[in-house]
């Protein structure tokens, strides 16, 4: 697995800060997303220069507010795909795509009898693609609730501040803001459901791909992940059964030692027997 | 205006911070976690059973103690650092430890599940502790997951169990406050194996982090800032920090197993749960039971462990709670003093 951790290049820590930031928020660095706090506060205290501007300041706040509860799960949604080297097949369409033509061939009349299969197979994926592109309108829909109280919560917030509040302060503020209303949000049957949907039509979406990478590589004579899997599962209960065996052997050649032991210790006493009661003999005599 | 200059002023120091720590963090090199020194038991594919080397030649404890961690993430956070490690507190304590590290499953591990772990692989740990601690009898210590599966064992394997210990475990998952049992049944989980094989680490650590997305993923840089500039503070946070997103990835059937079983059907409190064609009945579970737990956990909430104390039908139940989180609890300074101390003696007292 990588672990950019022990490696002492410091471009790999970034990397890794990248990604812890990319959990939570759309900005790829920590100096970004500090940039755009920053912008934000420096946007909303201009506004503010001119108090009679009660307009301008609330809009321009309700932009900062907007910016700053972006949704931190959209964004990371596919970065929690992308190092886990399950979506080759998205990069061997892109290829594939230019090699065998643009995805325009669909609904054109197949020229030999395979093009029929290799045409529906692209209208079903691109019916789950249409199915996961709705999934996700619907899952941004819900969240956009959340995004709406944890800016009302930040507003309201914003209204305690005064001269004496510092920069990590009104962050707190924010982060206290997003949080609460986040865990109101999280657990209400509305956003399981559009949640489940998402991942359930993306998983659809790439079953399905998967599924098209398989036919293609087999016809190109490569293993495919179900030969891979029969493979492995093969190995798997082979792995028991040699288990098993073992132990077999083990009672086994424990058995045997007992009836070993048992079996010289009755040769013993036969062979020692006369020997003992010799003696025993003499002495009664 | 004067406050926004204060804010802009603060604004430009908080980032040189970030960047100085930054720089800090950059410059320390590897990361060591995990080094008290311990010996290798047994070894089957990637699962290690480790024996830590005792501090002193006194045992305080007539049985050794095994630690069954959780599947996601890795077990030296319970030795992360010399200062905050439940190992190091325990041997302390003269308790003879061993320890089963998972390892990473591989895309060839993706038919292992629950009867694989329970019956063969922890037996298999339990039966190489016995054999080289020369006793007749284990402690276990399940942490999280690794709580959930220590007590099907003890209800399928009694006779080799002394007694239980879980901490931050699972039991109930059913509860109202658990935000993950919310999102995983609606999640389809055969589809989610059948299509990826293995369940990515890195996709489990993004759900887990986005429970508290602003809390786990943005506050902690702004703590982060005020010990930017203290060398062993930053390396305790990369600390953190490398325990966080070494997630392994998940044998899909066990997932597929744990999710259907625990998440979706909550089996140990429903009942019914079977492994490998054996029942698991709660009620076997006999042995004397301790159950630790944090009450602001926000992956495991308190009720759910609780959930353990009218479950089992032990005579011998107690409870410990602290107030802390589900991290915590191994790394906080008051849990991580008091934890060995009362585990030790609580051992102790039923020698």
């Amino acid at each position: 697995m990588f672990n950019p951790w022990v490696t002492q290049d410091p471009a790999d820590i970034y990397s890794m800060w990248s990604k812890a930031w990319s959990n939570t928020s759309p900005p790829s660095s920590v100096y970004a997303q500090m940039h755009e706090l920053g912008n934000a506060f420096r946007s909303m205290f201009e506004a503010g220069q001119d108090p009679s501007d009660h307009a301008v300041r609330q809009q321009q706040m309700e932009q900062m507010v907007r910016q700053f509860t972006m949704n931190p799960i959209l964004p990371n949604f596919p970065s929690m795909t992308e190092f886990t080297n399950l979506n080759p097949w998205q990069q061997f369409f892109d290829q594939s795509k230019t090699l065998m033509g643009s995805t325009s061939t669909v609904g054109q009349p197949p020229a030999l009898g395979i093009g029929r299969e290799y045409q529906e197979d692209w209208t079903e994926f691109l019916r789950l693609q249409r199915e996961y592109e709705s999934a996700f309108r619907e899952f941004t829909a819900v969240f956009e609730k959340f995004t709406i109280g944890a800016s009302e919560r930040f507003i309201e917030s914003l209204s305690e501040v005064d001269e004496n509040t510092g920069f990590e302060d009104v962050c707190r503020r924010w982060i206290d803001c997003c949080d609460d209303e986040f865990q109101n949000i999280a657990g209400t049957k509305d956003y399981c459901v559009a949640y489940g949907n998402l991942i359930n039509a993306y998983l659809r979406l790439l079953r399905h791909g998967t599924k098209m990478q398989e036919q293609l590589t087999g016809m190109m004579g490569q293993p495919t992940r179900s030969e891979l899997d029969s493979i492995h599962l093969k190995n798997r209960q082979a792995g028991t059964e040699i288990e098993s065996l073992n132990l077999k052997i083990k009672d086994l050649e424990k058995r045997l030692e007992s009836v070993q032991t048992s079996q010289r210790k009755q040769t013993s006493r036969k062979s020692s027997a006369p020997r003992k009661s010799a003696p025993r003999d003499k002495k009664k005599k | 205006m004067q406050n926004f200059e204060k804010i802009l002023e603060e604004s430009v120091q908080f980032q040189t911070k970030l960047a100085q720590g930054a720089r800090v963090a950059a410059g320390l090199g590897e990361i060591r976690v995990g080094t008290t020194p311990k010996d290798l038991i047994d070894r089957v594919d990637n699962l290690c059973l480790y024996r830590y080397q005792p501090l002193s030649e006194t045992v305080a404890t007539a049985n050794p103690l095994l630690i069954v961690y959780a599947l996601v993430n890795r077990p030296y956070i319970v030795d992360l650092h010399q200062q905050r490690s439940l190992v190091q507190g325990l041997l302390a304590e003269g308790v003879d430890v061993y320890l089963i590290d998972w390892g990473y499953p591989g895309p060839g591990d993706h038919h292992l599940d629950l009867e694989q772990y329970v019956s063969v692989l922890i037996d298999r740990c339990v039966d190489r502790t016995l054999q080289h601690s020369g006793t007749s009898k284990v402690n276990i210590l399940g942490i999280c997951q690794g709580g959930t599966m220590s007590l099907c064992y003890s209800a399928l394997e009694p006779s080799k169990v002394n007694n239980l210990i879980t901490m931050v475990t699972p039991v109930d998952f059913h509860t109202s406050d658990n935000i993950l049992t919310h999102w995983f049944r609606e999640i389809d989980v055969d589809l989610l194996v059948d299509t990826m094989g293995n369940v990515p680490g890195t996709l489990l650590n993004g759900i887990f982090l986005s429970l508290k997305p602003f809390k786990l993923g943005v506050e902690k840089y702004l703590d982060f800032v005020k010990i930017s500039d203290n060398p062993e503070k930053v390396e305790n946070f990369m600390r953190m920090e490398k325990w966080i997103f070494d997630s392994p990835d998940q044998a899909g059937e066990m997932f597929r197993d744990f999710l259907k079983l625990f998440f979706h059907e909550n089996r140990l409190v429903t009942g019914g749960l079977s492994i490998g064609g054996r029942s698991v009945d709660m009620k076997s579970v006999t042995q004397p039971l301790l159950n630790i737990f944090a009450k602001q956990d926000h992956l495991v909430p308190p009720a759910s462990s609780q959930a353990l104390k009218y479950l089992t039908g032990s005579k011998d139940y107690s409870e410990l709670i602290y107030d802390t989180g589900h991290i915590g609890i191994y790394v906080s300074g008051k849990a991580g003093r008091d934890i060995p101390l009362r585990i030790s003696n609580w051992l102790r007292e039923r020698n």
